[in-house]
């Protein structure tokens, strides 16, 4: 068994009798638990990691784990994410002794709900955020950590790497993380689609050259003709990330068609250059 | 091993599309014709760790493209410009000089009244919305002073590199200049600007208006708040920037700055924001943005631009872009036209300081020059002295330089009242005058002179005198200077530091994320410098694999970082001086230094520029000098100074025939003593002589064998004859005292003058492009006239062929035959103290340390070898000088002093000696009573200790840092300290182990570098002689080409930058030391050996060649491991000063450090290596450049600390 340093919080109960079936084991938590939070209650703390071990009769142990994303102590939130994994401990011939301990604590701030709503944004922010790290916590803890992603911002000027999916647990302030990265975009004015292609799509598009914007354009062939355009926005790529070949320059375009579509266009290469360069379909701003 | 695959071509993005390409021109619209354009807003990288181009790529470039004129502003600084104004008139194209004045963060808010404002470090202001920018380019003289008071009002503001400017500042010097203002980045890049300039709102869903947003529309109200008063302040001189740099709201922001413009009633210009020159400069860029975030390139984000489109593009791309407003092209040309202010228009005044108010400056030179005729002849004045003085004189008068003379006459004069040696050196020393100003030494009665060379009507440049103070006492005159000339008329110069190559290495390799064992792996295999080819083999060596990309890009980024100026620094002496503000013609900023201020231009701009400097120079050997007059004085109570020393001492020169002189001015290094005895110098000529011929650029151009044979008379001279009328000795006159080998610049520019009646306007000429002559074309047309008109006078063709063609190759090595002579003086000073007073001679020069070629072990050991009696550092006898005590016979011994030990403080001691002085019989008696009777700290007496300074009273070191040990704190216990009694009682007696002579010896050199007890060698010599090597004195009795095994701790290594890679090293044992060749593929093949051993045995083959002995290397082995059996502590380095690998060899001219220990070292080897790529380089006349100050470890850094080299590395 490997050596850990001693849980920060721990409450252990010993069984006088084994306990035979999940209700004891529920029980048995549930008894853990109300000692463990009125005990960090007093402290303000709260613990991202909840592990529940029962020791067997005949001398084996087994646990099982909750892993929150946001430091909690909250009765009915940790006893439902546990629900869910009481089953997979095996009673066999009885359980002697149950431990409860803690991992990640943290400090939790008394929440002070207000008696009159006066900013009712924030209020509806915060309960909207802690609403949504319990659901990431029941998926992650049913489904596993990595298969809840989340996209987070990464600060590079090509958009296919402006982004990236992290595990939602530990996302921390996500929120906060695209505001940063919004703060330090200095042109606010070029947006990004909201809909970004994973491959972008070719299109024929006739453009003036060297670098007007395109005047009317075949994508999935379906001819779209340009009422309103902006750019070029010039990105140039990455060149220590390149290898031997390397990736052209690219200027993207915001369109907009008759039909009032937005398109996120792009020509990768210059006109003038040994290669004909080839025009792209990079995202669209809608649905 | 199969052949290495070639590393694939660098992949950096390509360059721009052309827009006419013959394959798709069917494409492309035909070009439109091309309209005039200049660029004037462009950052080179004297904005430092900003642009991404010298000034001199950026002006080619602009010359390239075909753009009318080109504006270089650099932010808050004007560094760059005289770089640019010089290539910009090599290639015949306008430039507009100004600079970027970049106001604080928040200078929109006004300044306190009381002028107070909180000074915030530059480092923060990337946090802060920007301020206020805009470009300054001034229209004339008058305006440019201005432009150079508000930069130095703003640096003397701040520290040093940095400049804290008010927008109040920047309203009050606008008279006269012509303003681009420059709007933030984000102006008309929000949303609310663009609300603004499209009535119905997008389609887009509106987000609501955050905190940004809000911060960007005060600024932006800010900003046109100032525009406003700006335009009030100077109407009609203020253009508004506009850039299209393709960054997708480009038109809109351009409508909106015209929007803005037309509102203000200003003109938009054109302007595309260079940071560089072509388009493949920007990795460069983007590493060099990352230098200065102190980030790496994957984490740098969005501080990297976007794209690469911030170079300079042709007027027709330009015109393009702009197609929409052509106005803001023409107005490019406006600009242009109305800024025609060149820096050649900075003439200016020499101070009239010196001259009393009755007379004229040339009356007084004249007055004092007929004065010091009467001091230095009292026998008479010759009469060729006296022509020449006559002849000076007028020329003097005709350029009226009179001042600057008595202005470097007035600092001597005070530096002798002070009692402080100097003497001039250079050029200057061809001059009678001078010599009579008492400013050089060297009588033009004896050596033939050659006013040309230092002065001509042709060259209109102000002369250049340098004189060399004595290095400890140089603050003293630079104060003078500062106070009499006042700190608004007196500055020193700047010195651009650049990137070297390890520090280059280092740099971008932790940007690229290369980690840091790598980058030193990639940093030791730089000896000095790359040059152009990437070492290989080396970097194989060193375990690193060559074609992986990354690599490569990041050694590529690297040579071109090279050469990038990081930031200023100050000059180590030149002075410049002005009659009216200085400021007024250059900024001026603060230096690290308290007290210290210096110029923004360094000297190759000074003399660009001509403007006069004098340079205040330090010279190590004055400060020995000096120091050994007074030990002389103290001790043998006799009077010696620089003029009355007996000259032409027979013994003298025999000492140094035999090649002894370790330690004397110049003449002391490996290439020197090896010469030594072959030139075999008799007379004070033929030091002059030594002096400039050995250096590699005369040994390599067959100068030197062909002398020696003559001088030997192994062969006969003579020297071809003019037809008469002319004089048949015409060239015997000349060459006769280098027995017809041309050696010196003179003798060059006189055979000119001589025989081939150029003026002395031509043969100055003939001189610089000798200089530059890989360079210039000149050379031909001076050769087809010289040749010619020899011919023309009788001369045989083909020897006129031959001379000129020894004149040419000549030029690289050609040495001034002045300087020579001011150096041979100091020369035969030196060795006739050494000869004499050898005890006062050690004293003196360690006590002048740092400086000269051999680290204090070598002196010590050489005096020894002269039988001079050491005597260790004891704490009853030593001072902190090193000092002479008298032996029984009358004869002295040589006593350390502190100084000698590290980690002791001069003020600390000198209290001690102090308080020795004061007890009733001026000894310590033991431990206690030290600690009883003086304030030692136990912590300096630990370092005693370590330093075995207690032997006097019988303790030696164990047991010294025992009892030291044991000591109490420093608390004395007041009644005890009454009764002058110990506190604690005696302890009973340890018997502590007895320490090895061997662990004294390596604690010897930990502690204070040196040991007189022995030589580490000779606790392993008896193991070394049963393998059967030799000693190093055994080497006297070998004959040529025989066998021996050899081994010594290396002391010098040293590669001399012309001979083909050849490394000589030079290794010590306790009988002397030995020199040894390496030869190239050998060096090749023990490298890693040659680079890091400190113990190294060499087997090889004895070369004899007279009295001079190497050992030619075959196979090396590295024995340092040995030395670690010595001791359980480590031996530290005992290299020599000149060693290569600690002071490497540059090819550029050095950086010289701000502190004020410059060092003159003079080493022929050293500075005829670069000797030659400077006089290639260099843009000035002056091939004479200080050298690398030698890095000695830090004084109270522990000793065992210090790793002077690191061991050698094996990645494998």
């Amino acid at each position: 068994m490997p050596l850990r340093p001693p849980a920060p919080w721990r409450a252990h109960m010993p069984c006088p009798e084994p306990a035979l079936d999940i209700t004891g084991i529920r029980f048995a938590l549930g008894e853990l638990f109300s000692r463990l939070a009125t005990r960090m209650e007093t402290a303000a703390q709260g613990a991202r990691g909840w592990r529940l071990t029962a020791f067997h009769a005949d001398g084996g142990s087994s646990a099982v784990m909750v892993r929150l994303s946001r430091p909690s102590r909250d009765r009915a939130h940790v006893m439902r994410l546990f629900e869910e994994k009481l089953e997979q401990i095996d009673p066999g011939y009885g359980i002697d002794g149950f431990l409860l301990e803690t991992a990640d604590c943290d400090t939790i701030a008394p929440h002070q709900a207000s008696l009159v709503a006066d900013n009712r944004a924030n209020a509806a922010n915060e309960a909207l955020a802690t609403e949504l790290s319990g659901l990431v916590d029941r998926l992650s803890n049913r489904f596993g950590e990595r298969n809840i992603t989340y996209a987070a911002p990464v600060k590079s000027h090509v958009p296919e790497r402006a982004w990236r999916m992290i595990s939602a647990a530990s996302a921390g302030a996500r929120v906060a993380q695209w505001q940063e990265v919004e703060a330090e975009t200095v042109f606010r004015t070029n947006s990004r689609p909201f809909r970004l292609f994973d491959t972008p799509e070719p299109a024929e598009v006739t453009a003036q050259v060297p670098d007007g914007p395109p005047l009317h354009f075949r994508w999935r062939r379906i001819p779209r003709q340009i009422t309103r355009a902006r750019g070029p926005e010039r990105i140039a790529p990455e060149w220590w990330r390149e290898g031997p070949r390397g990736v052209a320059i690219r200027d993207y375009y915001e369109v907009e068609d008759t039909q009032g579509r937005r398109y996120w266009l792009f020509r990768e290469g210059l006109y003038g250059g040994d290669n004909a360069p080839g025009w792209f379909v990079h995202g669209v701003f809608g649905i | 091993m199969p052949r290495p695959i070639p590393p694939p071509p660098i992949p950096f993005p390509g360059k721009a599309g052309r827009v006419s390409s013959p394959k798709s021109s069917s494409l492309l619209p035909p070009p439109l014709p091309s309209p005039a354009y200049a660029e004037l807003q462009c950052v080179s990288n004297f904005s430092f760790l900003r642009g991404g181009s010298h000034p001199a790529e950026l002006v080619t470039q602009a010359k390239a493209l075909g753009l009318t004129a080109i504006g270089i502003a650099d932010r808050n600084t004007v560094a760059g410009v005289v770089r640019a104004h010089a290539a910009a008139k090599a290639e015949g194209l306008q430039l507009i000089v100004g600079a970027r004045i970049d106001t604080v963060p928040q200078s929109f808010a006004p300044r306190q009244k009381d002028g107070r404002n909180e000074k915030l470090a530059e480092s923060r202001w990337a946090d802060l919305p920007p301020g206020f920018s805009c470009l300054l380019y001034p229209t004339d003289r008058a305006a440019w002073g201005r432009l150079c008071r508000l930069l130095s009002d703003g640096k003397l503001r701040a520290q040093k590199g940095e400049c804290h400017l008010w927008f109040e500042d920047l309203l009050g010097a606008l008279e006269g200049q012509t303003v681009i203002v420059i709007p933030p980045e984000a102006y008309g890049s929000d949303r609310q600007s663009s609300d603004r300039l499209h009535q119905k709102a997008d389609k887009v869903i509106q987000l609501p208006v955050d905190q940004r947003d809000r911060e960007n529309l005060t600024l932006n109200k800010r900003f046109e708040t100032c525009l406003q008063k700006l335009n009030q302040t100077a109407p009609g001189q203020v253009w508004l920037a506009a850039n299209m740099i393709y960054r997708g709201d480009d038109r809109r922001r351009l409508n909106i700055l015209n929007q803005l413009a037309g509102t203000v009633g200003l003109p938009l210009i054109a302007t595309n924001d260079v940071h560089y020159h072509e388009q493949n400069r920007r990795p460069l860029q983007d590493v060099i943005t990352c230098i200065r975030e102190k980030c790496t390139l994957q984490t740098a984000g969005f501080k990297l631009l976007q794209n690469a489109e911030r170079h300079l593009k042709p007027a027709q791309e330009m015109a393009r872009l702009f197609a929409t407003y052509p106005d803001a092209i023409a107005a490019t040309q406006e600009v242009a036209a109305r800024c025609q202010f060149s820096l050649d228009e900075l003439s200016y005044h020499y101070p009239n300081e010196p001259v009393p108010p009755e007379k004229t400056a040339q009356q007084h030179l004249t007055d004092l020059t007929w004065a010091g005729t009467r001091t230095f002849y009292p026998g008479g004045l010759p009469d060729s002295v006296r022509n020449a003085i006559e002849n000076e004189l007028a020329l003097i008068e005709r350029l009226g330089y009179a001042q600057y003379f008595l202005t470097v006459h007035d600092i001597v004069a005070w530096a002798r009242k002070h009692d402080i040696l100097c003497q001039g050196r250079g050029s200057a020393a061809n001059s009678a005058v001078c010599y009579c100003l008492g400013v050089t030494a060297v009588d033009p009665s004896k050596i033939s002179l050659l006013f040309e060379r230092f002065l001509s009507e042709e060259r209109r440049e102000p002369p250049d005198i340098d004189v060399d103070f004595e290095h400890e006492r140089r603050e003293e005159v630079i104060q003078y200077i500062y106070q009499r000339y006042g700190r608004h008329r007196a500055a020193i110069a700047a010195t651009i530091i650049t990137y070297r190559p390890r520090s280059a290495v280092r740099e971008v390799g932790k940007v690229m994320g290369l980690t840091e064992d790598v980058t030193t792996a990639l940093a030791s295999t730089v000896w000095g410098s790359w040059g152009q080819d990437i070492p290989e083999d080396q970097i194989r060596q060193a375990g690193l694999d060559i074609t992986d990309l990354h690599l490569a890009r990041t050694i590529q980024l690297t040579q071109e970082l090279l050469g990038f100026p990081r930031h200023l620094s100050q000059h180590v002496g030149g002075f410049v001086l002005t009659e009216d503000a200085l400021v007024e013609t250059v900024p001026i900023g603060n230096a690290a230094m308290e007290d210290r201020t210096f110029i923004e231009w360094d000297k190759d701009d000074i003399d660009e520029l001509k403007i006069m400097k004098v340079d205040v120079l330090a010279l190590g050997m004055l400060s020995c000098i000096r120091k050994c007059f007074d030990l002389i004085r103290t001790h043998y109570r006799q009077d010696f100074t620089l003029a009355n020393l007996p000259r032409e001492d027979k013994a003298t020169y025999a000492m140094l025939q035999r090649g002894d002189s370790l330690g004397t001015f110049q003449v002391e290094s490996r290439a020197q003593m090896n010469m030594l005895p072959r030139l075999k110098p008799a007379r004070f000529y033929d030091l002059v002589i030594q002096v400039a011929i050995v250096r590699p650029g005369p040994i390599q151009g067959d100068m030197v064998h062909p002398y020696l044979r003559r001088r030997d008379g192994l062969e006969t001279i003579d020297y071809p004859s003019p037809a008469p009328p002319a004089d048949p000795d015409e060239l015997r006159n000349i060459l006769g005292r280098t027995l017809g080998v041309p050696l010196f610049q003179e003798q060059a520019m006189q055979i000119a003058i001589d025989a081939a009646k150029f003026t002395p306007e031509e043969a100055n000429l003939l001189r610089k492009a000798m200089a530059t002559f890989r360079r210039a074309g000149t050379i031909h047309t001076l050769q087809e006239k010289m040749v010619g008109q020899m011919i023309e006078r009788g001369y045989d063709a083909d020897f006129s062929r031959r001379c000129f063609e020894q004149i040419k190759g000549f030029g690289e090595y050609g040495f001034p035959e002045s300087h020579a002579a001011s150096f041979a003086l100091l020369v035969y000073v030196s060795s006739w103290i050494k000869c004499h007073y050898p005890d006062a001679f050690c004293a003196g020069l360690l006590n002048a340390q740092p400086m000269g070629f051999y680290a204090p072990a070598q002196i010590v050991r050489d005096a020894k070898e002269h039988g001079i009696a050491m005597r260790a550092i004891d704490i009853n006898h030593s001072h902190w000088d090193n000092t002479l005590e008298e032996n029984h016979d009358g004869s002295f011994a040589v006593r350390l002093g502190f100084r000698q030990a590290d980690g002791l403080r001069e003020d600390v001691m000198q209290q001690f000696v102090n308080e020795r002085n004061d007890l009733k019989t001026r000894r310590f008696s033991s431990l206690e009573h030290i600690r009883r009777r003086s304030s030692l700290t136990v912590a300096t007496l630990e370092r005693l200790a370590a330093n075995d300074a207690f032997r006097s009273i019988d303790i030696d070191r164990r047991q010294a840092l025992w009892a030291v040990r044991g000591l109490m704190s420093d608390v004395q216990l007041p009644l005890f300290a009454a009764a002058d009694e110990d506190s604690t009682g005696r302890d009973a007696p340890v018997a502590l182990p007895v320490m090895r002579t061997s662990e004294h010896v390596v604690t010897d050199y930990q502690t204070h570098r040196l040991s007189l007890k022995a030589h580490p060698l000779c606790f392993l010599r008896d193991t070394y002689r049963k393998r059967g090597m030799i000693e190093a004195r055994d080497l006297l009795k070998m004959r040529q080409k025989q066998r021996c095994s050899i081994a010594g701790v290396v002391l010098v290594r040293q590669r001399p930058g012309t001979a083909k890679g050849v490394v000589f090293m030079t290794i010590e044992d306790e009988t002397g030391v030995a020199n040894i060749v390496i030869w190239k593929k050998i060096m090749q093949k023990f490298r890693k050996t040659v680079m890091g051993a400190r113990l190294v045995k060499i087997d090889g083959e004895v070369q004899r060649a007279d009295d001079v002995i190497h050992v030619v290397a075959h196979r090396l082995a590295d024995l340092t491991a040995d030395l670690d059996r010595l001791s359980d502590d480590e031996l530290p380095e005992i290299v020599a000063h000149a060693d290569h690998m600690k002071s490497p060899l540059t090819k550029r001219r050095p950086p010289v450090e701000k502190q004020a220990d410059f060092l003159a070292n003079a080493d022929e080897v050293k500075r005829g290596s670069h000797g030659e790529e400077y006089l290639r380089k260099s843009r000035s006349e002056r091939h004479l450049r200080p050298a690398p100050r030698p890095t000695v470890p830090a004084r109270g850094s522990h000793p065992r600390n210090v790793r002077l080299i690191p061991k050698s590395r094996d990645f494998h």
